[in-house]
């Protein structure tokens, strides 16, 4: 099978620069590839137990490729205006794809012909959640003069769906900056390889519901309704009574 | 993001010298990032440990960027802000 045989070059020869580049024996590689995708190891780099030399070179080549990514994107699009879903979707890509170990959440400002003044990270969490202090938005908005903006975040479990927090928060976006004539023209959701746009599904808010509010906000990935495992319980009480001895 | 960045960014990847810093910053300037790895078979400006680590950031390069990404619904355009 031509296919097969071709997959097995490219996995292999991903493994031997992989080694190359960052010092992890070669047969740690092979041996984790028979059973896991490779591609792990830039994307969770503790994976493989690696040493500190070998974390930071797993950690420049994912900053490396990030560079590239973002690059590549403007060299594509080189009046860096975003008009679509489509276009917001690879640019937010670039920046948020394959990022697995936390949320991050950040915003595009763009001008009245839809170019991006400026892109902004405005929080970066855990493995599941962030919070957004929409007096950050706000500021930053101002500042760059902007007239529109597009939301965009990630969800490091690869979820598809946006949470009932994704879709609050636009509405608090929204409701921040509607009285400003400023337009939150979307919220993009990076998910695995692909993205999910809100105003793509009609599920961006067009208008302010109520009046502006700043409080911080936590936005968190739904699991899946169908889980199958239970979640253990977590006696937090038994583990402060060992910290305190 | 400029080419300083991008190309001091890669010599911290490569363990490249200070001699090939200065040739990946004028390379990538002058070809861009995307042209700077297709126009590597040109360059003689690299120790051999170096082009083989470049070779290996191309692999690397093109295994994980190959695929565009895919939108998981339709395809739209943002329609037109009342400012335009």
């Amino acid at each position: 099978m031509p296919t097969l045989h071709t997959n097995e070059k490219h996995a292999d020869d991903f493994i031997h620069s992989l080694h190359q580049l960052t010092n992890i024996p070669l047969r740690k590689l092979e041996r984790y590839s028979k059973s896991n995708q490779v591609i792990n190891v830039l994307e969770h780099p503790h994976v493989l137990e690696p040493t500190a030399t070998q974390l930071q070179k797993l950690e420049q080549l994912s900053a490396f490729l990030r560079s590239y990514r973002i690059v590549s994107w403007a060299a594509e699009n080189d009046k860096q205006t975003i008009r679509s879903p489509e276009q917001a979707g690879h640019f937010f890509t670039a920046y948020l794809e394959g990022m697995k170990d936390h949320e991050q959440f950040m915003v595009a400002f763009l001008d009245t012909n839809n170019r991006i003044i400026e892109t902004r990270t405005i929080s970066e969490g855990g493995l599941n959640y962030t919070f957004v202090h929409p007096r950050n938005v706000l500021k930053a908005a101002l500042n760059c003069d902007c007239a529109s903006l597009i939301l965009a975040h990630n969800h490091p479990s690869g979820s598809r769906n946006p949470s009932p927090e994704d879709l609050k928060l636009t509405q608090r976006i929204v409701d921040v900056f509607s009285p400003l004539d400023i337009q939150v023209l979307d919220h993009i959701i990076i998910a695995g390889n692909g993205y999910v746009s809100l105003a793509e599904t009609g599920s961006l808010p067009r208008a302010a519901e109520r009046p502006a509010n700043y409080e911080i906000f936590p936005i968190s990935v739904q699991e899946p309704q169908n889980r199958t495992y239970q979640q253990e319980s977590w006696n937090t009480a038994e583990y402060e009574e060992d910290w305190e001895r | 993001m400029n080419s300083k960045t991008i190309a001091n960014k890669l010599a911290e990847l490569i363990d490249a010298n200070e001699k090939e810093c200065a040739s990946l910053e004028k390379m990538i300037e002058a070809h861009g990032v995307i042209g700077f790895f297709q126009h590597l078979h040109e360059t003689t400006h690299f120790s051999t440990e170096c082009l083989e680590k470049l070779r290996a950031v191309q692999v690397i390069i093109d295994q994980t960027l190959e695929i565009s990404p895919l939108s998981l619904n339709g395809g739209i355009e943002y329609a037109n802000p009342p400012y335009e």
